[in-house]
């Protein structure tokens, strides 16, 4: 949004100047700008008679949203792959056991979790209520980001989980362990990507 | 939806911690299985030790700098239990959580044998070879 400078003084000059929206939008149409760049211009700008014009709230980027998302958001993807490390040597001793190694595998997980899970719950609880507060900080670009970052995260893991999945059973090796491990993955990646999707959504529209 | 997430994480999270907590104890298990992994260490430098006294095997010169005589039990302090006759040599230790079946995969070093809680380390001489070799 508002990537050009020049664009937006112009549209805000040519507002200023008492042009309207649609003649504006022809003159910038003809000039080569496209469709959406002259759409997201004049978006910047709220559609009220009034003599200056009035600009539209733009995204905030703050150095505080910065580290309490990466934090929280970091939080989210490193506990996420912890649980699913634990659940898989799970997995392993129960189907498979005495191989030994489980055992120190589960202990570092459960290490991970128990400082993850509540760091991440706190973080998202009183983000959550700092948005409700307040809806305009739903704005903050830093954000739409992470939230989009771990979409993306969440959506490699189910894709090569998938492959994961197709592989094995080509390659015959598609036992009930297996299966279980790769459910795990896609539970887990599923229900964050699920989640964050949603919330990503209603961060849109509202 | 933000609740039942809240929940359903906390829930997943929790159930995953209490089973992890299940399969693997407490630091007092940890610590008494690192005492038998102690243990295991122990048995092997005696035998070695034992062997070194033989004094016929060059094959354990490297094994004779580790080896030692004097080590005693990590939890009660005890002497281990070294049976040695012409053609046999036993280690024996009281272990505390370690059972044959963690035992299965480990042929090649040398597996303890188990009597109840008491694990013994066992090497008898070849014949016609003179070495001494893990059973």
């Amino acid at each position: 949004m508002a990537g050009n400078k020049e664009l937006a003084q112009f549209v805000r000059d040519a507002l200023s100047a008492g042009k309207s929206r649609v003649e504006i939008a022809a003159v910038l149409g003809q000039a080569g700008w496209s469709a959406q760049e002259v759409s997201d211009a004049l978006a910047g700008w709220a559609d009220v008679p009034f003599a200056p014009p009035v600009p539209r709230p733009q995204p905030i980027v703050t150095a505080r949203d910065f580290f309490i998302y990466a934090l929280m958001f970091g939080a989210l993807l490193f506990g996420a792959g912890y649980l699913v490390g634990l659940l898989h040597a799970l997995i392993d001793h129960f189907i498979e056991p005495a191989t030994g190694s489980a055992t120190y595998r589960i202990r570092w997980a459960m290490a991970v979790l128990i400082v993850t899970l509540p760091l991440y719950l706190w973080l998202a609880t009183r983000e959550r209520r700092r948005l409700a507060a307040d809806p305009a900080l739903s704005r903050s670009a830093i954000r739409n980001w992470m939230t989009y970052v771990t979409l993306l995260f969440a959506a490699a893991v189910l894709l090569g989980d998938l492959v994961a999945v197709i592989y094995a059973f080509l390659s015959g090796d598609f036992t009930l362990q297996f299966a279980l491990k790769a459910l795990v993955v896609a539970g887990i990646a599923g229900g964050i990507f699920g989640y964050y999707r949603y919330d990503g959504r209603r961060g849109q529209a509202g | 939806m933000s609740r039942l997430f809240f929940w359903s994480v906390l829930g997943l999270v929790l159930a995953a911690l209490i089973a992890g907590f299940a399969v693997v104890g407490g630091p007092g298990h940890a610590r008494a299985e690192a005492r038998d992994q102690t243990r295991r260490a122990d048995l092997r430098r005696i035998a070695d030790a034992t062997i070194c006294e033989a004094g016929e095997q060059a094959a354990f010169s490297r094994a004779c700098r580790d080896a030692e005589h004097a080590l005693r039990d990590p939890l009660t302090d005890a002497a281990y239990e070294v049976t040695r006759t012409a053609d046999a040599i036993e280690v024996c230790a009281t272990f505390e959580v370690a059972r044959e079946s963690d035992d299965a995969g480990r042929h090649r070093e040398g597996r303890l044998h188990f009597d109840g809680p008491r694990g013994c380390l066992r090497y008898a001489l070849a014949a016609r070879s003179g070495q001494w070799a893990t059973q």
